[in-house]
């Protein structure tokens, strides 16, 4: 039994896993359980290792603008002590209360104010200025930019407003000086009718803030209170609005953190407040720089599923090679036992499961071998006997109807014919019920139907029946079924003979044609319609309609009948034995006469008995 | 199925998922693609030449944003023409991805830069325009814009009908000849000016001094002169200061150096056109940028220009235009 899938014409390709193959079903079962552990935990690592990264960036920027703050407020701190220092100096009070202060107390603030400055470098400018008298600086050769005044100043106003307090005024360029510009956070405090002025070197700052690396385009940003920008590193760009910043969100914040942007510009925004400025320090950091290294994980991840997935397929060849192979050659053997072959033993290694079933493969092989040595016995066991009820069949009418004659005859008183008619019908019996084999030489056959054909002409006359044999030498010692010619003689005396006025000629011919031994019947008697000599070979329902009629022609129902099972009985044992090719058939002709030609094998030696 | 089959199969199953693993594994790597080489050629190296500095600290803000590390070439000063052209055409040799090129000479030039183009490499031009339209984009003030403001900031402080002259640096440069059109179209548009005519300083002080002295001699009536860049605005202050007229003859000028800051704050100078240089490096390198990444940009991108007088200069504003932090004179 081929199944489709296997039949030629639909030949999967060689280069794909038949679906629903053991080796795919595994491929797929494990890669699906690898695939799924992959991604679940790459997905989990990626999100556990982005969270981590992200709160060490967020903690280490906290850290970094805490710090960026502190240093802020300390260098703002230092700034108030200096102020404080000087606006304690008793010459300084004088200095800016005094209408027309002296030379002296000039000198003495200008020695403090130097002598402050030569202890940081960190200190711009350091300025006190009197109600009338000029101001004095630092250093002596700082002059007074001509073309502004103190009150026109942003922190000079400031400090005004601010009634003694010391104002602190984001960066800004001082432009006090004659011939310079720099950028400063003033300190600007009143006293007493004058103004002093502590401005701290922006630059340190702005360097510090400036040197901050937070990945490549992380950057440190300042605002004041009021939301104004004191630093930022692409001031002039927002200033220019090519680039915006979150000021707005970050006010809003006031300290913490917190994330903006999409994609690649998402940006996680830390926020320090300073209590002394108001200012905040703001980090930003770009969270696709933090997340490299997680990236990277994640493609490690992917490297190892590959990994997996190769030993995967590895893995199932190895288990197919383990599982399919040994079934391949149990199909195998299947195939072979397919074909007739049941002289296999199945010796197959392999799982546990496949050896069980290569064990009851084999039984099974054997138990079919052993039914069909049965079958095949017990079919030649019931030949056999049909074989003998049919040879049985044929003599009890003939026995009957000769001793019926023979009966006539010693009521006759013809003792001749009695003695002539018994030897014949005893020779007769002899060659019938002699045990044995069922083939017989010719000679003998041909004898026996001698025989039979003398009691008949003894029977009825010789003028009636008159017959006469013909047989090559040559084949006399072949083998033939044994009576096979006496029922068609039989037939032929009663259908062609019996029924015709004048009597009748039987001639007997055997001969050989080339492999085919033949034997003849032809009478010259009324003959048959081909519809009835068929329909007698086949012996069905047509065949007892010929039975009626031939009765009828006969006049004798039970001879008749006799005669029909005859015949029909020689065609089914000649094809019983050698098969369908061999047998008999008819040649008739109404009016004419009728030949029975029997065909059957010329039997090599050896072969005769099956 | 044979064994042989079966080997296949995975052999063929296993390339498959090798395939779609370099396929992942290539997505989720970070892209490499800002890795140009991109050369800036300027015209003056110089640290003294204040609006180059700051259109270096311009490209390089671009240049930590956008992840690309451009090399920054150019003469020593502004007037080395021969040796501009040299340096770029070796750079031609280099084969870079791309140029970013500030012209030192409108018409010699521009050979070198239809050979850029046609050497395969993108080229923005930035702040001088060249006799070439090879250039994918050309950043720069517009400058035509920035001479009407001068115009107009001259008719504010100037009645009608006064006299105006202008004093510009060099004839048939590409920015004098813009700004000087720019400035008539300014005036004419707040009203009638008597217009002198336009001197050119050759891009030195003293020439710059010499025709404010004549003009104001010459002409007692003369109101005001527009300095069309830096030095010839610096040179006319000067003659103005000198000449004791800075109340008699307003200054309307270009450029912020610290002489002309001063000159403003003590009311010589009474405007100032102030360029945006930070702007131009930037912008110009983001152009570039666009331009390599296959991205649409515009023929002609204007960096903008501010108007600063006295009582504007120190507005936190223009405090970082006027006084950038990248001053390295501070």
């Amino acid at each position: 039994m081929m199944s489709e899938r296997d039949s030629p014409g639909r030949r999967r390709s060689p280069l794909l896993p038949r679906i629903g193959g053991i080796q795919a079903s595994i491929t797929a079962a494990l890669s699906m359980m690898v695939l799924i552990t992959i991604l679940f935990m790459s997905v989990a690592s990626y999100n556990v290792t982005r969270r981590v990264l992200v709160d060490t960036a967020q903690e280490y920027t906290a850290q970094l603008v805490t710090q960026l703050r502190a240093s802020m407020d300390s260098y703002i701190a230092n700034m108030k002590s200096i102020a404080e220092v000087i606006h304690r100096d008793s010459n300084v009070r004088r200095y800016v209360s005094e209408a027309e202060p002296g030379a002296d107390v000039r000198e003495s603030v200008f020695s403090l104010l130097n002598s402050v400055s030569q202890t940081r470098d960190d200190i711009s400018l350091l300025m006190v200025a009197g109600t009338t008298g000029a101001p004095v600086f630092h250093d002596d050769g700082l002059r007074m930019n001509p073309a502004v005044t103190l009150e026109q100043q942003r922190w000079y106003r400031s400090a005004a407003n601010a009634g003694g307090e010391p104002v602190i005024t984001p960066a800004q360029v001082q432009n006090i000086i004659a011939d310079r510009y720099r950028w400063v956070i003033s300190l600007s405090r009143t006293m007493a009718g004058g103004v002093l002025l502590v401005d701290l070197n922006f630059t340190i700052i702005e360097d510090l803030l400036a040197s901050v690396q937070l990945g490549n385009r992380g950057y440190v940003f300042v605002v004041s209170e009021t939301g104004a920008l004191v630093y930022h590193p692409q001031q002039q760009l927002i200033f220019s609005n090519l680039r915006d910043e979150r000021i707005a969100e970050v006010m809003a914040i006031g300290r913490g953190s917190f994330t903006a942007g999409y994609g690649p510009d998402e940006q996680i925004y830390t926020v320090a407040h300073s209590e002394s400025t108001g200012w905040k320090v703001v980090g930003v950091n770009y969270v696709e720089e933090l997340l490299a290294d997680a990236r990277d994980v994640l493609v490690l991840y992917v490297l190892f599923g590959f990994l997996c997935f190769v030993l995967v397929v590895l893995l199932s060849q190895l288990l197919t090679v383990r599982i399919s192979y040994p079934i391949r050659r149990l199909r195998e053997s299947m195939k072979a036992v397919e074909q007739g072959n049941f002289d296999i033993q199945v010796d197959v290694r392999g799982g546990a499961e496949v050896v069980d079933l290569s064990r009851d493969f084999n039984i099974m092989i054997g138990e079919i071998k052993s039914l069909m040595r049965q079958n095949s016995a017990r079919q030649a066991e019931m030949r056999q006997s049909e074989l003998k009820a049919l040879q049985n069949q044929i003599t009890p009418h003939f026995v009957y109807n000769t001793l019926d004659s023979i009966i006539w005859m010693a009521e006759g008183r013809e003792y001749e014919r009695v003695i002539t008619m018994t030897s014949a019908l005893a020779r007769l019996l002899r060659l019938s019920i002699s045990q044995g084999n069922e083939l017989i030489p010719v000679s003998a056959e041909l004898e026996h139907v001698e025989n039979y054909l003398t009691i008949q002409r003894m029977r009825y006359s010789p003028e009636k029946v008159d017959f006469h044999i013909e047989a090559d030498p040559a084949i006399l010692r072949l083998k033939t079924l044994r009576i096979v010619l006496q029922p068609l003689v039989e037939n032929a005396i009663y259908h062609g003979l019996r029924t015709k006025d004048q009597g009748g000629h039987i001639v007997v011919r055997v001969f050989r044609e080339s492999d085919t031994l033949v034997c003849e019947v032809t009478d010259d008697g009324v003959g048959m319609p081909v519809d009835i000599a068929r329909s007698l070979l086949n012996g069905d329902a047509a065949a007892s309609r010929l039975k009626e009629a031939t009765a009828g022609r006969a006049r004798s129902g039970r001879s008749g009948e006799s005669s029909g099972v005859g015949v029909r009985n020689v065609h089914e044992r000649i094809r019983l034995y050698y098969g369908e090719a061999y047998g008999l058939s008819f040649e008739s002709e109404l009016g004419c006469g009728t030949t029975v030609i029997v065909r059957q094998p010329v039997l090599e030696k050896g072969l005769e008995s099956t | 199925m044979k064994i042989g089959t079966t080997i296949a199969a995975s052999l063929f199953t296993i390339m498959i998922a090798a395939l779609i693993t370099v396929f992942v594994v290539r997505s989720l790597m970070p892209a490499q693609e800002n890795s140009y080489d991109i050369v800036v050629v300027v015209k003056a190296m110089s640290p003294d030449m204040e609006f180059w500095q700051i259109v270096r600290a311009g490209i390089d803000t671009a240049a930590r944003e956008f992840g690309v590390e451009p090399r920054v070439t150019g003469p020593w000063l502004e007037r080395d023409i021969a040796d501009q052209m040299r340096i770029l055409s070796e750079i031609i040799d280099e084969r870079p991805d791309g140029v970013i090129l500030a012209a030192s000479d409108y018409e010699a030039l521009a050979p070198l830069a239809d050979r850029v183009v046609a050497a395969g490499i993108a080229l923005v031009t930035i702040d001088s325009a060249v006799a070439s339209d090879a250039a994918a984009s050309f950043v720069a003030t517009d400058n035509l814009r920035a001479g009407e403001r001068a115009g107009e900031a001259m008719a504010a402080v100037l009645p009608e009908g006064s006299t105006v002259a202008i004093v510009s640096h060099i004839e048939e440069v590409a920015t004098s000849i813009d700004r000087e059109y720019g400035a008539l179209r300014g005036l004419a548009r707040r009203g009638n000016y008597n217009f002198l005519g336009t001197y050119f300083s050759e891009n030195t002080l003293e020439l710059a001094y010499a025709h404010a002295e004549r003009l104001m001699n010459e002409h007692p009536d003369l109101g005001g002169i527009i300095g069309l860049n830096e030095t010839s605005t610096v040179g006319v202050a000067r003659a103005v200061r000198d000449a004791g007229k800075a109340s008699q003859v307003r200054v309307v000028g270009f450029d912020h150096s610290q002489e002309e800051i001063a000159f403003l704050e003590q009311d010589v100078i009474q405007a100032l056109i102030v360029q945006k240089p930070f702007n131009m490096g930037y912008v110009s390198l983001r152009t570039m940028i666009d331009v390599l990444e296959g991205r649409a940009v515009e023929q002609f991108i204007d960096t903008g220009s501010e108007l600063v007088t006295r009582e504007n200069m120190y507005d936190p504003v223009f405090q970082q235009l006027l006084f950038p932090f990248f001053d390295p004179a501070r």
